[in-house]
C-alpha cells in the first residue's frame, strides 16, 4: 500500500445521521488505524420526531450486531408491515404499500395479471388482500416472517416506528464504547486549505481546532460544511414535489399501536401518524404556496385524537438534493444531503446507505478522486429512485376539484416516471430494474391504489377461465385470512419483545419485501 | 436460431392458441458447430422439458465448468462459473491484501469450478447450502447440428407449422406500415400478427427496404469480422481427459477457440480478415490434425438501432452481433425470447411495451459488449489486432468499472448487468488486473493470521476438488454420445 490511511474522520452533528454513522465507522474501521470523533451541540436541536423507517434498518442494526429486542426496548419501537395511505387516490380511498409480494407469480407471470383478469370480469378483491403484510397490518396483527418458502409468511418484511432521537442516544452510547470521541461544542469556523479547497479543520466557539482527514456532514439541512464551507450547490427538485413546509406534534396515545404507518391526504399535503410505545407521532406536510402555518397547524391538531403531549415544531425545507454528496473530503450524509419529504418513510434508510457506500469506497488520504465519483454515482441514483415514487403519488392523485392537487395532475413529470407509468398504464407491465430502491410490489401497490388502470395485461392469463380462477384466488386470500388470525396482537408482539419472550427474530436483509434469499 | 426461437415460443404459448409457423429459407449462412452455453441453458431446458441426459447424449455434449483463457506464452487463467467455495466477505479484498504482500495465489483457486476443471473433474452443482458443491454451477458444450434436430423435433411436437421457400417480398400495410404478410418464391403467402426475424447476419425483415431499421456497426469497438470453425477427432482413448472449460487464446489476429466434445473438439478463428488472410489460415488450420468441416462465415459486429420494430422483432444475428467469444449468440437470443414472452403483444404491438422490451434488450446486450471488450483491454497489448482494439475509445461503464477495480478492487454495478459482481472480479483478477489498495476494513487481522485463514480455505477446496469425480468417466456412464 503506498497511499497513506486516514487517521482521523470528523463527524459534525449528533442526529440520527450523525450517529448512525459514528456507530457503523466504529464497528467497521480498524480502531489501530482511524480515530472517529463527533462534534455536536445540545444548544442545536435535532430535527428527529417520531420516525418510521422500512425494513432495511434491520440489516443495519444485524451489521451492527445489535439485539433486535434492546433495540426495541431503547427506542420505544413499534412493528411496521406498511404505510397506509388514505384518499390519494379517490378522496375516500385507502390502500396500504406492504413491505410484501402481492400474491405470487404462477408459471412464470406476476401474480397481479391474473388479479387484474378477474377483475375485468368482475370482481372486486381488493388487491391488499392478497398481500399477508397488508392483512396483518389492517389487522392490527404482527408475526416474524419465516423462512420456509412454501409458508404463507415468506414473503414479507417489517420495520419499525422509533423514537429518532432515543435511537441516535442508543447508538452514542453503542459509539462510545468502541472508542468513538464525543465534543460538546458549536463549531465556529471551518477552515480550507488554500491550495486544494480541502477541509483542514474546525474551530470550536471555546477556541478547541480539531483536524482531521475525512469530514462527514450531518448537520442536517444547513449543511454546515458542504454548503455553508464548500458551497458545493444544490439540485431544487420543488417543482416536482411541492411541499416545503412541515409541522409535527406528539400527542398521547389513546388506542393499541397499529402495525403500520399512516399517511392522511388533507387538502394541501398530508398527515402522518406514527405509533410508538408511549405517544403518537403527527405531523402535517403542506406547500406555503397553498396553506400557512397557522392554517396547517389547525389541520393538524382538529384530527388529533389525544392530547397533545409537546409544542408544534415547525420545519421548512427545500425539496433537492445536494449536486454532489461528496466533495472534495467532505461527504454529506442525511438532510445535509437532501431532502426527500417522510412520505415513504426513506430518510433512515438513506442515511444507511450512504454509509454503506461510504465504507465501500472509503478513501484513503490522497482522496482518490474515483471514490467520489463511484459514490455520488450510486447516491444520485438512489435520491432519483426515491424521488420519482414520491412524485408518482402526487402526480396520480384523484382529489379533484383541490387546487393544490389539481396542480400536481397537471404537472409535468420527469421522463423516465412517465415512461413507467404510460407503460402500466398500457400493459400492466412494472418497469424492471435492479438498483436502487422500490420494486414491482411498491410501484403496484401504488399504481393500483391511486386507481391507474391498466388498459391491458399479459393476454397469457386470459386462458384461465373465471371460476377456476376466482376460485383459486379466493383459495389465497381465504388463506392468508385464516394465517392472520391466527397471528398476535401487535401489542401483545411488542410486549414480548420488551421482555425478551418472542422468540429468535429473524435474519434480516436489504430488502424490502423479505427475508435474504 | 429460428428452430431455438420456434421451441421456447411453442412451449411458452401452447396454451394461448396462437399458431406458429416457422419459414425454412434454404442457402443461410451455416451455423457454428458448437456452442458454449452459460448455466442459464439448463434453465432454460428444464422450462422446455427437456431430459438434460438424453439431450446431452443426442448431442455428444460436456459439461463446462469455465473458461479458460491463455495469453502471451505463460500466462492462463479460468474464469469459472458459480461462486467462491468460500463464504469470507470481500474476498478479492483480502486476496488483493495478501497479493500486495507477496502472496502470488491466483484467484481462480478460490472457485471449486476453477480447481476442478483445471484437472478434468466434474461433479453436479448441490442444491444443499451447506455443501461446498452448492458452490458451482455449469453450461454445457454442444454440437449445433444435433441440438438444431433435437430442437426441430420439439418444435414439431408442438405443432409448429413449416413452410419451406425463400423470401420473394414483404407485404406491408400502408396505414399502420405493419408488415401484413411474406411472400415465398412459389408465390404463397404467409401471413401473420407478429414476425420473428432469425435471418441472421441477412436480417430479411428488420433490415428489409419495408422495415429499413439501421444498423449501427460496432466494429471499430470489436475489430472481428471472420469466423472459421472446424472439428477435430478425439482419439477414442478411454483415459482421455475431457476438462470441462471451453478454452479461448490470444493470437496476434484475433482470438482461437476451443469447445471440447465428447467425441470431437470444434476449433473457431475468430479474426480480424486484414491480419489473417485465407493462406494463412490454412496453415493454420492445417497445423490441427484432422480437420474436418471446415466452414468460414462473416461476422459483422454491431446492433439494429430498434429490435422490435412494428410488429417484427429480430432475434439472434438479425438483433445484433458481438462475436459469440464469451458469451454466445444462442444464449443472449434466448434471454431475448424469454423476455419476449413476458412482454407477449397484443395484435396492435402496444408501442409503450414494445419500448421496453427494447430498452431492456438493448441494454442487455451492451453490457454484453462490454465485457467483451474486457477481453481485448486485458488480453491483448501488443499485437496488430490490440493496435486496432485500441483505435475505439472504451465505452464509459466499462472503463469506469476497470479504473474503480484498479483503483481498490470493487466492481461498480450497472443496472441489467449479466454477470455478477464475483465472476467481473473473478475476470479481472484473473486477466491480472491487481488493485492497487484494498480496503482499510481488510486490515482488522494481521497479515499471517489472514494468509493462515486463506491457506485453510484454499486447502479445503482442493480437497474438495480431489474427491469430485473425472469429466469423462462421469460423461461416459451418464450420457455418452449415441
Amino acid at each position: 500500500m503506498s497511499a497513506q490511511r486516514i487517521q482521523q474522520v470528523v463527524i459534525v452533528g449528533g442526529g440520527t445521521a450523525g450517529w448512525m454513522t459514528a456507530a457503523a465507522l466504529a464497528r467497521f474501521l480498524p480502531p489501530a488505524l482511524c480515530r472517529i470523533v463527533l462534534v455536536e451541540s445540545e444548544q442545536i436541536g435535532t430535527v428527529g420526531v417520531g420516525e418510521a423507517t422500512i425494513p432495511h434498518i434491520r440489516h443495519f442494526n444485524q451489521l451492527l450486531g445489535i439485539d433486535e429486542n434492546e433495540f426495541i426496548r431503547a427506542t420505544y419501537a413499534t412493528y411496521k408491515l406498511g404505510i397506509q395511505f388514505t384518499g390519494w387516490g379517490a378522496p375516500d380511498s385507502s390502500y396500504i404499500h406492504p413491505f410484501g409480494l402481492f400474491g405470487h407469480d404462477i408459471r412464470g407471470i406476476d401474480f397481479h395479471h391474473y388479479w387484474l383478469h378477474l377483475r375485468s370480469l368482475g370482481d372486486e378483491t381488493p388487491l391488499d388482500n392478497f398481500s399477508i403484510a397488508a392483512v396483518a397490518a389492517t389487522a392490527g396483527k404482527f408475526a416474524y416472517p419465516e423462512k420456509n418458502p412454501d409458508s404463507l409468511r415468506s414473503d414479507f418484511g417489517y420495520a419499525f416506528h422509533l423514537d429518532a432521537s432515543l435511537y441516535a442516544k442508543f447508538l452514542r452510547n453503542y459509539s462510545a464504547e468502541r472508542g468513538v470521541r464525543r465534543i460538546e461544542g458549536k463549531i465556529n469556523q471551518v477552515k480550507l486549505c488554500s491550495l486544494t479547497g480541502f477541509i483542514e479543520s474546525l474551530t470550536l466557539e471555546n477556541g478547541e481546532k480539531i483536524d482531521g482527514q475525512l469530514f462527514i456532514d450531518c448537520s442536517g439541512f444547513r449543511g454546515l460544511l458542504i454548503e455553508g464551507a464548500l458551497k458545493t450547490g444544490y439540485e431544487d427538485w420543488r417543482q416536482w414535489l411541492p411541499c416545503d413546509r412541515a409541522v409535527a406534534m406528539p400527542s398521547e396515545r389513546t388506542t393499541d399501536p397499529v402495525p403500520y404507518t399512516r399517511s392522511i391526504a388533507q387538502r394541501v399535503g398530508w398527515q402522518w401518524r406514527i405509533p410508538l410505545q408511549h405517544r403518537t407521532g403527527n405531523g402535517q406536510v403542506y406547500s406555503s404556496e397553498y396553506l400557512n402555518d397557522e392554517d396547517a397547524l389547525y389541520l393538524l391538531r382538529s384530527q388529533l385524537n389525544g392530547e397533545e403531549t409537546g409544542e408544534p415544531n415547525f420545519l421548512r425545507f427545500v425539496t433537492g438534493r445536494r449536486k454532489k454528496s461528496w466533495n472534495k473530503n467532505c461527504v454529506a450524509i442525511g438532510l445535509a444531503s437532501g431532502f426527500l419529504e417522510p412520505l415513504e418513510s426513506t430518510s433512515i434508510y438513506l442515511i444507511q446507505v450512504a454509509i454503506l457506500k461510504l465504507l465501500e469506497n472509503f478513501p484513503d488520504a490522497d482522496f482518490a478522486e474515483i471514490d467520489r465519483a463511484e459514490f455520488n454515482r450510486h447516491i444520485d441514483l438512489e435520491y432519483r429512485r426515491v424521488r420519482d415514487f414520491l412524485i408518482l403519488h402526487y402526480k396520480a392523485n384523484g382529489r379533484v376539484g383541490d387546487p393544490f392537487w389539481d396542480a400536481c395532475r397537471a404537472m409535468s413529470i420527469p421522463a423516465e416516471l412517465e415512461r413507467k407509468i404510460n407503460l402500466f398504464r398500457e400493459s400492466a407491465q412494472v418497469e424492471h430494474y435492479q438498483q436502487g430502491l422500490f420494486m414491482t410490489p411498491s410501484w403496484l401497490a401504488v399504481y393500483i391504489g391511486q386507481g391507474i388502470v391498466p388498459q391491458g395485461y399479459d393476454s397469457r392469463v386470459m386462458r384461465h377461465p373465471k371460476d377456476t380462477m376466482a376460485d383459486y384466488l379466493k383459495k389465497i386470500s381465504e388463506a392468508i385470512e385464516a394465517d392472520v388470525h391466527g397471528m398476535a396482537d401487535h401489542k401483545t408482539a411488542i410486549d414480548n419483545a420488551i421482555k425478551g419472550i418472542s422468540g429468535i427474530y429473524p435474519e434480516a436483509s436489504m430488502n424490502l419485501y423479505g427475508l435474504p434469499k | 436460431m429460428g428452430w431455438m426461437a420456434a421451441a421456447i415460443l411453442a412451449r411458452g404459448l401452447k396454451a394461448e392458441g396462437v399458431e406458429l409457423t416457422l419459414i425454412d429459407i434454404p442457402d443461410m449462412p451455416a451455423d457454428d458447430l458448437a456452442e458454449s452455453s452459460l448455466p442459464a441453458i439448463r434453465q432454460l431446458h428444464q422450462m422446455l422439458g427437456f431430459d438434460e441426459r438424453q439431450l446431452m447424449s443426442i448431442t455428444g455434449a460436456s459439461f463446462k465448468l469455465g473458461t479458460e483463457y491463455r495469453w502471451g506464452p505463460a500466462t492462463s487463467f479460468v474464469h469459472p462459473m458459480g461462486k467462491p467455495a468460500t463464504i469470507v466477505p470481500a474476498l478479492e479484498q483480502e486476496v488483493s491484501r495478501l497479493h500486495l504482500i507477496g502472496d502470488d495465489c491466483a484467484y481462480e483457486n478460490y472457485f471449486l469450478s476453477a480447481v476442478a476443471a483445471r484437472q478434468g473433474k466434474f461433479a453436479f452443482p448441490d442444491p444443499d447450502e451447506k455443501s461446498i458443491r452448492s458452490t458451482l454451477s455449469c453450461g454445457l458444450h454442444l454440437d449445433v447440428k444435433n441440438y438444431k434436430e433435437y430442437l426441430k423435433d420439439y418444435a414439431r411436437f408442438l405443432k409448429v407449422a413449416v413452410r419451406k421457400g425463400a423470401l420473394q417480398a414483404i407485404n406491408i400495410c400502408s396505414s399502420s406500415g405493419f408488415i401484413k404478410a411474406l411472400v415465398l418464391d412459389d408465390n404463397s403467402r404467409v401471413e401473420a400478427d407478429l414476425y420473428v426475424d432469425c435471418s441472421g447476419e441477412s436480417a430479411l425483415l428488420i433490415g428489409s427496404a419495408e422495415l429499413a431499421v439501421p444498423y449501427a456497426s460496432w466494429q471499430v469497438d470489436l475489430p472481428l469480422d471472420r469466423m472459421v470453425n472446424f472439428s477435430v477427432l478425439r482419439p477414442s482413448c478411454k483415459t482421455n481427459t475431457i476438462c470441462p472449460l471451453t478454452k479461448v487464446r490470444a493470437a496476434p489476429w484475433g482470438w482461437q477457440r476451443e469447445i471440447p466434445l465428447q467425441r470431437k473438439v470444434v476449433h473457431q478463428f475468430i479474426y480480424h480478415s486484414g491480419l489473417l488472410d485465407d493462406e494463412g489460415l490454412a496453415k493454420e488450420v492445417h497445423r490441427m490434425a484432422g480437420a474436418s468441416d471446415v466452414r468460414y462465415t462473416e461476422i459483422k459486429p454491431g446492433c439494429r438501432e430498434v429490435l422490435w420494430s412494428r410488429n417484427c422483432v429480430a432475434v439472434g444475428a438479425a438483433a445484433g452481433n458481438i462475436t459469440s467469444l464469451a458469451v454466445s449468440e444462442l444464449h443472449w437470443a434466448q434471454s431475448a425470447l424469454v423476455r419476449l414472452l413476458d412482454y407477449f403483444p397484443n395484435k396492435s404491438c402496444e408501442p409503450f411495451n414494445a419500448a421496453e422490451y427494447n430498452r431492456l434488450t438493448m441494454q442487455e446486450f451492451e453490457r454484453l459488449r462490454d465485457f467483451h471488450i474486457a477481453h481485448q483491454v486485458t488480453m491483448h497489448s501488443d499485437s496488430a489486432f490490440a493496435r486496432l482494439c485500441s483505435e475505439a475509445p472504451i465505452p464509459a461503464p466499462l472503463q469506469h468499472r476497470i479504473d474503480l477495480f484498479l483503483h481498490r478492487g470493487r466492481i461498480a454495478a450497472y443496472e441489467y448487468e449479466v454477470m455478477s459482481d464475483q465472476l467481473w472480479a473473478a475476470f479481472f483478477l484473473g486477466a491480472g488486473l491487481w488493485p492497487k489498495r484494498y480496503d482499510i476494513m481488510t486490515e482488522a487481522l494481521p497479515e499471517r493470521e489472514l494468509l493462515q485463514n486463506h491457506q485453510r480455505i484454499r486447502a479445503a477446496i482442493s480437497k474438495a476438488a480431489n474427491a469430485m469425480p473425472n469429466h469423462h468417466e462421469l460423461l461416459a456412464s451418464y450420457c455418452p454420445t449415441r
